[in-house]
């Protein structure tokens, strides 16, 4: 085939694809400008919408941060997320090692039963874990929605970090038991460092859902100061604000720190997120 | 294998203990208590004793109007998520598997819908969607094309689709990654040999790419169908379920049956309904599924 008529044939792959990237960036677009625009340049004709802001309002973003609070609310996801994070990968870490490298009858079921949690609709738990909460007193506190969240991470994690493990070869646990290598060694020197890939994986995917998630933040969370960056986002929408620009400032910045990580991890998240929804 | 020394068992038991227990309390138990409590009656008092009402709850669930309308809606997301949105993930799969250039560029545009916490997407689409000003009404004003202007999301009738189409924005992304892995799984030696049979583009993908997808497929039918069930943050965002219940979802009619109108027990009888239609899908169609093109 010539060269030209290569370029002329992959044409209409080339208009499909870019208006999907017009339907999907565009919305992005219209809200990094509106975030910089007053309510005029927003609403005084039909298609202002549309158009450029004028000048970049960077008042609107410090009202963001002032008025919404929202340094406070990424402060209380990052935290949140990151150590629900930290703690879902050590603990699932832990049974992948037991259930993936040390063969006992019991762990296939031990798979299963931590298989179950993936199928599990979250809802179907929000009543009784409501009245679980309550009765401990764990409203508003970083330790129950760390706790809480490690919980609902922990499945996934598991099954991701148990497949990575059961590829590692047996005969590096037997010669580092011959060596007089303890279980603990065997765990944190040895296999740790080769399932690495599978940790990333499961940490990005586990701080993805973490940051993302508004409905632990809507039931569990009344305190302002507790805020994270969802829940700032809707009470900030919800409350009676007379300047939209700010509101568009909030989004941007609540999607500044996942579009950071995804441009970081591009074939990691892409990957993670697809075999965690398979697995799932 | 593993000589098995005491200080293997002891670990052993350390390492599963605090996960088993995490998951099994705060994940497990509430789901237990759940369909028991889809039997009893409680205003979520903790003093207030739950009260015995049998298959009560589901009877009135049964014969809710609304029920049947936040089903109705989940089955508008399927019929979006399979006429529309299957294809759409299965063409842009094809766009970033192709040769053509700024292929990073393009997949990265799609995907970008997919990682966006849905609170902020939602919150975003609806001042798009706003009905004077907003973004599509006014292109629709600019194109000439005033009979396409519409009350998006206050429109009872249009709601309930406007939701899954957005929806499908976030993601299309996700599901193009899932085909794509089925797609780049496929040797490039059968298309190189229905080339020398005087195959094209379009006989190609026909008779050689969609007929070796079948696994991929089904994975994408599991997503979507317990992906619908489980929708929640873009209706409470968006509508909260409004106007009057129209764009209502099994998830956020628990939602509001449990915290706005305490009616705890028949909230827990919803979320029995839909535990039960995910997990029977799931197996259903993993009963059909035993490959794992996507464990890497």
């Amino acid at each position: 085939m010539n060269k030209k008529l290569a370029k002329l044939k992959s044409l209409p792959v080339y208009i499909l694809a870019s208006i999907w990237a017009v339907i999907t960036l565009y919305p992005i677009l219209f809200t990094i400008f509106s975030s910089f625009k007053n309510n005029d340049e927003i609403f005084s004709s039909s298609t202002s919408a549309l158009m450029l802001p004028t000048s970049l309002r960077f008042e609107n973003y410090v009202d963001a941060f002032t008025k919404a609070n929202m340094l406070k609310c990424l402060f209380n996801s990052v935290v949140i997320s990151g150590f629900s994070t930290l703690l879902v990968l050590l603990l699932a870490s832990m049974v992948s090692f037991v259930i993936a490298r040390l063969s006992y009858k019991i762990n296939n079921i031990i798979l299963i039963y931590f298989t179950l949690g993936v199928m599990i609709p979250i809802h179907t738990t929000l009543v009784p874990l409501l009245k679980i909460v309550n009765s401990l007193h764990g409203q508003n506190s970083y330790v129950m929605m760390v706790i809480l969240y490690t919980a609902f991470n922990l499945p996934i994690a598991i099954l991701l970090i148990t497949g990575h493990m059961k590829g590692i070869t047996k005969s590096m646990d037997e010669s580092a038991i011959i060596d007089g290598c303890g279980p603990i060694r065997l765990y944190g020197n040895i296999i740790m460092p080769l399932t690495m890939p599978a940790l990333s994986t499961a940490g990005i995917l586990t701080f993805l859902f973490v940051y993302n998630d508004l409905l632990f933040g809507v039931l569990f969370i009344s305190k302002k100061s507790m805020y994270t960056i969802t829940l700032g986002i809707l009470t900030f929408v919800g409350s009676k604000v007379t300047e939209y620009g700010p509101i568009f400032a909030s989004i941007i910045i609540s999607i500044i720190p996942m579009v950071i990580i995804y441009l970081m991890f591009q074939e990691k998240v892409e990957g993670g997120l697809a075999a965690g929804a398979v697995k799932g | 294998m593993i000589k098995r020394r005491w200080n293997f068992h002891l670990v052993a038991i350390l390492f599963v203990l605090p996960a088993l227990l995490l998951y099994t309390i705060l994940l497990i138990n509430p789901v237990i208590q759940s369909v028991r409590m889809s039997f009893f009656s409680w205003n979520g008092i903790a003093q207030s004793p739950l009260v015995y009402v049998g298959l009560e709850n589901f009877k009135e669930l049964i014969q809710n109007g609304e029920f049947w309308r936040a089903l109705a809606n989940v089955g508008k997301f399927l019929v979006v998520g399979f006429l529309l949105q299957m294809p759409l993930s299965f063409i842009l799969s094809l766009i970033i598997t192709s040769k053509i250039k700024a292929i990073k560029f393009f997949k990265t545009a799609f995907f970008i819908p997919v990682i966006l916490p849905v609170t902020a997407i939602s919150i975003m689409w609806t001042f798009i969607l706003w009905p004077t000003g907003g973004v599509i009404n006014s292109i629709m004003q600019t194109l000439g094309m005033q009979g396409l202007i519409q009350d998006w999301l206050g429109d009872p009738h249009i709601v309930s689709i406007t939701i899954p189409l957005i929806n499908m924005w976030i993601a299309a992304g996700l599901n193009m990654i899932v085909f794509s892995a089925g797609i780049v799984s496929i040797p490039e030696e059968l298309y190189e040999a229905a080339e020398i049979d005087g195959a094209t583009g379009f006989k190609k993908i026909w008779k050689i790419t969609i007929p070796l997808l079948k696994e991929t497929i089904k994975i994408y039918c599991v997503l979507c169908v317990t992906g619908c069930l489980k929708v929640f943050d873009i209706v409470y965002v968006m509508t909260s379920g409004g106007p009057n219940g129209a764009s209502d979802v099994p998830a956020t009619l628990l939602y509001y049956s449990a915290f706005k109108y305490q009616k705890y027990g028949f909230a827990s009888s919803i979320g029995t309904v839909i535990l039960v239609l995910g997990l029977v899908v799931s197996l259903l169609i993993n009963k059909f599924v035993n490959n794992d093109d996507l464990n890497k």
